[in-house]
């Protein structure tokens, strides 16, 4: 249940955060024009790309409190706890039902290897991993990796604009909130249960899947606060970075690259 | 012929330059393979250190702690680091503050790097690759990974000084540098008090650092 040395929650789709942006964002701005008077804190608020800082802020000290609100559900579901195998086959389900959004996106940013790795693992997990409740593919190697449409957004050249703390989903940005929007629309698995008339299964899914990417943040998240003097601006520089590492990275797994570099060996004939 | 004896001495002349040019890549290519490979060395023995006493349940958890602490407070180099994460306001503080500053994040930083590797308990650590930087640093790539195998994060060591007395400079997991997030942390502090060293001091004091 640990994350991969995640310090946030990772961008995910949920309606939350597509109507915190649409609906937060205008008043916000006025907000943060009023508050750039001094040139120096303007150069500021500028290199740190975080006109909604005052907002932001308070959504922060809103998530950190119902973090730790939540704690002790969290400590149940962690390794050793009472809850924990059944959260463990509830976050596999949810890390499962994303994979066909992971997949198209790898296609769209032209990561191909990790858009294999995405099909392997929901095939295997929705067959032998008994619908996504056990993590077959992982014990093959094939990790799960996470991908979504911001960082597509991003690989056709979206700038990231305006950095954003979200409701309950942590830290995001203007792009990650578009790609949000997109994928609430998009996502094939939302798609089948709309076109399925379970359209209302939406729901708890998604409460499922911010509540399990929360918990997996959480010992990180604290971790940070400890160790910060502001958490909120440590916060921040930790997200601007892992997203700009993620966008270079090729999300292949270690035990499909060497099948990889052999297949790309072979097509040119070394 | 004098044509013919001239292109001769410039041949020659090229072939010297040439040489000795080569010879001057060679060695240094060489002194920086020996570089990269002795900071390998070292981030290999700081992580057998570091496993040594994450694993002795054979002392209390305190004892433990204070142990880890020391082993980061003698493998990074707290000075230069202290510098590095509050570079503009460095250079505009005295050297008293700058003096003051660095005694007090020594402590931070080993809370810092404590409270991050403190859970690496069984982890086991592979040196992927090394190369020098523009700055001549040495950027020493590893995965660690879970006993059982199945999480392994990037780390990135960033090791600096002279050969046999190396030091870290910064820890990079999963693309995350652990000096440029302390950086933005002391940048957003120092904003709000008018990039005052002492302030930020006393702060991080009151932490408990």
């Amino acid at each position: 249940m640990r994350p991969r040395g995640v310090l946030f929650v990772k961008a995910s789709w949920n309606p939350f955060r597509i109507i915190a942006a649409a609906l937060m964002m205008p008043p916000l701005m006025t907000l943060a024009a009023c508050a750039m008077h001094s040139p120096d804190l303007q150069a500021g608020v500028e290199e740190v790309n975080d006109p909604l800082e005052p907002i932001n802020r308070e959504i922060y000290w809103f998530n950190t409190q119902v973090r730790r609100v939540v704690e002790p559900v969290r400590q149940a579901t962690a390794t050793g706890g009472v809850l924990a195998p059944i959260w463990l086959g509830i976050h596999n389900v949810l890390s499962n039902l994303r994979e066909p959004l992971v997949f198209a996106n790898d296609l769209a940013q032209g990561r191909e290897c990790a858009a294999g790795a995405s099909l392997r693992r929901f095939m295997v997990n929705s067959t032998l991993g008994v619908g996504g409740i056990f993590d077959v593919a992982k014990s093959y190697g094939v990790d799960a990796h996470d991908n979504n449409v911001g960082r597509t957004l991003a690989t056709f050249g979206m700038p990231e604009g305006p950095y954003l703390v979200l409701p309950v989903l942590g830290p995001s940005d203007v792009r990650g909130a578009a790609g949000i929007a997109a994928e609430y629309v998009a996502d094939p698995i939302n798609i089948g249960l709309r076109s399925g008339g379970a359209a209302v299964a939406q729901w708890p899914i998604t409460g499922l899947d911010a509540t399990d990417k929360n918990f997996e943040a959480a010992p990180d998240l604290e971790k940070l606060d400890r160790t910060s003097l502001d958490g909120y601006a440590a916060l921040r520089s930790a997200y601007r970075q892992y997203e700009a590492n993620e966008l270079k990275g090729d999300g292949c797994p270690e035990v499909l690259q060497i099948g990889a570099s052999a297949s790309r060996g072979a097509g040119n004939g070394e | 012929m004098r044509q013919t004896k001239a292109s001769a001495s410039v041949r020659w002349i090229q072939n010297a330059v040439f040489a000795g040019l080569t010879s001057v890549f060679l060695f240094t290519d060489t002194v920086a393979a020996a570089a990269t490979d002795t900071a390998a060395s070292f981030v290999q023995k700081a992580a057998v250190e570091a496993i040594a006493i994450l694993s002795n349940r054979s002392i209390e958890d305190s004892e433990r702690r204070a142990q880890f602490r020391g082993a980061i407070l003698r493998n990074f180099d707290a000075p230069a680091i202290a510098q590095l994460v509050v570079e503009p306001y460095w250079a505009r503080a005295s050297a008293d503050q700058q003096s003051r500053f660095q005694a007090v994040f020594a402590g931070a930083l080993a809370n810092i790097y404590t409270e991050r590797f403190y859970d690496y308990d069984g982890q086991s650590l592979q040196i992927k690759s090394a190369h020098a930087d523009a700055s001549g640093a040495t950027i020493v790539r590893s995965t660690i990974s879970t006993p059982t195998g199945s999480t392994v994060y990037d780390v990135d060591w960033i090791v600096t000084g002279p050969s046999g007395r190396e030091k870290f400079l910064d820890v990079v997991i999963d693309g995350v540098s652990t000096s440029a997030t302390t950086k933005q942390d002391y940048a957003s502090f120092l904003r709000g008090a008018n990039g005052n060293l002492d302030a930020l001091s006393a702060a991080l004091k009151a932490k408990g650092n």
